[in-house]
């Protein structure tokens, strides 16, 4: 028997998202509000906290190391990472392998922005070098012409209509409902959905995610009962930005995910993927393997409206807004939050095994990279 | 009324925008084809704002994502252009 610990995650927290923070809110006391509740959550004294990892857009000129002098935590493990959508799987699969090397014992994971008006459009326009050189000055004014032009594509080539998307757009707001912790939750209606002001065709106003401030965190620990990791896998700069972006990297880790896992897409009680746009979750599950026959619109009518799949069960970004880079951690909390059956009203029952993906970074067109995790319950 | 579309000097790749190292056969020296047209993929308006914008195949592979300047619609041959480094399609 390997003496080896096994890393679990051991606690997570979310500070609540807000469209209209107070004005002393900062990206840095949002994370260090998500440190606090993350130690209440796991039951652990800050003096057990060896390990710290950060993702965050706002954050700088500060890092890590910043954040781990103002809120106290001594650290053998220290690691930042920007990349949005993937940061938070990302960041976990960094602190597993850290703790089952035995370079930290127990580590926090925290995610998390806020905007002011000048600082998101900054952040918009200077995405990354291309973004400023070859969109900025379009201009596109970020990235949801890119993505109306995907979901275009993706509803010739796969016969969807605009209420394909607005089902899963309605099923997730109804999560929502049953969370008092999302920030949109009151009901929505088909209708309402399609009746939403256009905001570049075919993409309308409830099909793109607000801009929030808030945080996630988590707690991964070598020791104590916990949710488990089966399987983990991330693939980057996946097709060098050559294809026409409905098919993510998830496509091509989808099978070493499940084999490593060893269950199917079918076996999965909850899944969480992120979705930046319906167009773009919808991509993920498919990819993912869970609509094996390819008809994306029957799968949407029948198993997410009708049966009520657990899909993005918080509500998901599309009814929480986008907190920057807590975006690529908000699946991996509601999954924990399931998983450890604290999910209240909306929780699922003999919640098991969950997937998570994440998905981000618009190269030049479209995300270029991806990860997903399949995670147990204690 | 042209846009220059770079080109791995070694193995003839065309990429858009421009690279360091080319993704076939990872030479290091590009040189730049000016294209003068390409077909219309896909385009959309941000409502905000009435930009018109649009995805254009040149000849040579990549897509781009272009301003459109005028009517021109998903499956439009259009010309090409650059404002500075942006590139503009203009129905022909």
């Amino acid at each position: 028997m390997s003496g080896a610990p096994e890393a679990r995650i051991v606690g997570a927290a979310e500070v609540p998202y807000t469209r209209h923070p107070a004005d002393d809110v900062s990206t840095e006391s949002l994370l260090a509000d998500a440190f606090v509740r993350v130690l209440a959550d796991a039951g652990i004294e800050r003096s057990a906290v060896d390990g710290l990892g950060v993702a965050s857009f706002m954050l700088p000129p500060d890092r890590a190391i910043d954040l781990a002098w103002k809120i106290g935590v001594r650290a053998r493990w220290l690691m930042d990472d920007g990349n949005g959508g993937v940061s938070g799987i990302q960041l976990l699969q960094h602190a597993a392998r850290a703790i089952e090397s035995g370079d930290a014992s127990t580590i926090v994971l925290l995610s998390g922005d806020h905007f002011d008006e000048g600082g998101f459009r900054q952040m918009v326009d200077r995405y990354n070098l291309v973004t400023e050189k070859y969109l900025a000055k379009i201009p596109t004014g970020g990235p949801n012409p890119l993505f109306a032009m995907i979901t275009r594509k993706q509803m010739d080539e796969r016969g969807l209509t605009r209420e394909d998307y607005g089902r899963l757009v309605v099923a997730q707001r109804r999560w929502a409902s049953l969370n008092p912790g999302a920030v949109y939750r009151s009901p929505l209606t088909l209708q309402e959905y399609l009746d939403a002001p256009a905001v570049a065709e075919p993409l309308h106003r409830l099909d793109c995610v607000p801009v929030v401030s808030g945080a996630d965190a988590l707690v991964v620990s070598g020791s104590g009962d916990g949710v488990k990791i089966r399987a983990l896998r991330s693939l980057y700069n996946y097709d060098g930005q050559r294809g026409d972006g409905l098919r993510t990297g998830i496509a091509e880790i989808a099978d070493d995910l499940w084999r490593d896992a060893g269950v199917g897409p079918g076996d999965v009680d909850v899944i969480s993927v992120y979705d930046d746009y319906p167009a773009m979750a919808i991509a993920q599950l498919d990819d993912l393997g869970l609509v094996p026959d390819g008809d994306i619109a029957a799968f949407l009518r029948h198993r997410v409206e009708g049966e009520r799949l657990p899909v993005n069960t918080s509500g998901g970004q599309l009814s929480a807004g986008q907190a920057g880079c807590a975006g690529g951690m908000i699946g991996l909390v509601e999954a924990f939050t399931q998983l450890t059956g604290r999910a209240g009203d909306r929780q699922v029952e003999h919640a098991r095994l969950a997937v998570v993906t994440g998905y981000g970074m618009v190269l030049y067109r479209y995300g270029g990279c991806a990860n997903a995790v399949v995670l147990e319950g204690p | 009324m042209s846009l220059p579309i770079p080109v791995c000097a070694a193995c003839g790749e065309a990429a858009f925008p421009e690279l360091f190292v080319c993704p076939s056969c990872a030479g290091t020296t590009w040189r730049y084809e000016p294209v003068e047209h390409g077909m219309l993929e896909g385009s959309t308006v941000n409502a905000r704002d009435g930009v018109h914008v649009g995805l254009v195949r040149v000849p040579l592979g990549p897509l781009v994502v272009a301003r459109v300047e005028g009517a021109a619609q998903a499956g439009d041959e259009v010309a090409l252009d650059a404002d500075g480094l942006v590139p503009v399609a203009r129905p022909i």
